[in-house]
C-alpha cells in the first residue's frame, strides 16, 4: 500500500467510525462522571461559553443518532483541517529557516 | 446524582445544563478552581510553545498529511465509549499512538488541536479546563509517554519492541492522566485527594487496559503496512530532520 492510500484509508475509517458508530456508543457514564457522580460533585460542571454543537449534537436536528453522525463527522473534518494547517505552518517555517541557513 | 451523569447526550443545548462533557478525562468548567486551572493554562501554553518550536526543528512535509489524518483519527476514536464494568464507559485516548506515530512534539500538538476542538465546537471539556485538559492528556498523556516507547524500543528490538512499548505507554497514559486530573480535583478542594485519587485511577486502570490493546494492534498494522508513517520506528535521518549543517548551529 503506498503511503497516500494508507492515509487516504485511516481517514476514510476515522470517518466511519464518527459517522456509522458513534451512534451506537455505549451511553453510560464515563470515567471522570462516573467519579464525579459517585462522590458527589458531579453538578459543579458548568460550561463558561457556548459552543455551536454541545455534547456532539447537532443545533436544530432532530434524531439523535443522525445529530451525532453529523457532529462526528465534521468534527472530524475539522479536527483533520486545524492539525493539517499546524503541521503545513511548522513545516513551512522549517522549510524557510533551512533555506535562510544554506 | 449518578443518573443525572448518565443523561444522553441529546439533551444538549442551553449553556445552563451543567456537565456536557462526555470524554474521560474532559474536565468541565466548574471543576476546577482558578488556582489550579490558571497554572494550568501556563504550563499548556508553555508545553505548546516548546513542541511547535521542537516540531518547526524537524517535521518534514510528509509528515503534515499524517498529523492531520491522526488528528481525525483519535477525535473519532474518542466517541467511541465502550462499557466497561460496573455500568462505566470508556474511550481510547489516543495518546499513546500520537507519541508512537508522530512523536512527543508534534504529538502533543495533535492531541491539543482535538481537545480545542472538543471544547470549543462540543463543549466538551471546559474553557477554564482546558489548559488542565491539555496538561493532563497531551503533556503528560501523550508527550511524558514517549519516553517509555523509546526505553522499550531500546530493551526490545524491531517490530515488537515497538508493539510493547506503544502497549505499555498507553496504559501509562490512561493512569497518569487521570491521575493529574484527580490531583487537581483534590488540589481545587473539589473532593479530598484520598478518595478521589484511587477512584480516578483505580477505574482508569481498568479503561487502559482497552486502550493498551486497541494501541498495540494499530501499531502492529502500521508497521506491517508503512513501518516509515511511525515516528517511533524510523531514525531521526529517516524523518528528514535537519540536515548537520543546521543542526551543528545549535
Amino acid at each position: 500500500m503506498s503511503r497516500k492510500r494508507m492515509l487516504i484509508v485511516f481517514a476514510a475509517v476515522s470517518g466511519a467510525l464518527a459517522a456509522f458508530v458513534s451512534p451506537f456508543a455505549s451511553k453510560f457514564p464515563d470515567g471522570l462522571e462516573k467519579v464525579a457522580g459517585k462522590l458527589g460533585f458531579v453538578d459543579r460542571g458548568s460550561a463558561v461559553l457556548s459552543s455551536p454543537a454541545p455534547g456532539y449534537s447537532m443545533p436544530g436536528m432532530t434524531g439523535e443518532r443522525l445529530s451525532g453522525s453529523v457532529a462526528g463527522v465534521l468534527g472530524a473534518g475539522i479536527v483533520f483541517l486545524c492539525a493539517y494547517l499546524v503541521g503545513r505552518l511548522l513545516s513551512s517555517a522549517r522549510e524557510r529557516r533551512l533555506r535562510g541557513d544554506l | 446524582m449518578i443518573a443525572a451523569a448518565g443523561r444522553p447526550r441529546s439533551r444538549a443545548p442551553a449553556a445552563a445544563a451543567p456537565f456536557l462533557g462526555r470524554r474521560h478525562l474532559h474536565i468541565p468548567d466548574g471543576f476546577l478552581d482558578a488556582k489550579v486551572w490558571a497554572p494550568a493554562w501556563v504550563v499548556a501554553a508553555g508545553a505548546v510553545a516548546v513542541c511547535s518550536k521542537k516540531t518547526t526543528d524537524t517535521l518534514g512535509q510528509r509528515t503534515v498529511p499524517v498529523m492531520g489524518v491522526t488528528a481525525a483519527f483519535i477525535f473519532a476514536a474518542q466517541m467511541l465509549n465502550f462499557p466497561v464494568a460496573g455500568g462505566t464507559s470508556g474511550h481510547l485516548l489516543g495518546g499513546a499512538i500520537a507519541a508512537s506515530l508522530l512523536g512527543p512534539c508534534a504529538g502533543l500538538l495533535v492531541i491539543t488541536v482535538v481537545l480545542l476542538v472538543q471544547c470549543f465546537v462540543f463543549q466538551d471539556g471546559g474553557v477554564t479546563a482546558l489548559g488542565a485538559n491539555v496538561v493532563n492528556m497531551a503533556l503528560v498523556g501523550t508527550a511524558a509517554v514517549y519516553p517509555i516507547i523509546w526505553l522499550v524500543t531500546r530493551v526490545v528490538h524491531g517490530r515488537a519492541g515497538c508493539i510493547a512499548g506503544a502497549a505499555v505507554a498507553a496504559w501509562m497514559s490512561v493512569v497518569l492522566a487521570s491521575f493529574m486530573c484527580a490531583t487537581e480535583l483534590a488540589l481545587s478542594g473539589t473532593s479530598p485527594a484520598r478518595v478521589v485519587i484511587p477512584a480516578m485511577v483505580g477505574i482508569h486502570a481498568a479503561i487502559g487496559v482497552g486502550e493498551a490493546v486497541v494501541t498495540g494492534f494499530l501499531v502492529a498494522f502500521v508497521l506491517r503496512t508503512r513501518p516509515d508513517l511511525m515516528y517511533a520506528s524510523t531514525r531521526p535521518a529517516e524523518r528528514r530532520s535537519r540536515p548537520p549543517a543546521a543542526a551543528s548551529r545549535e
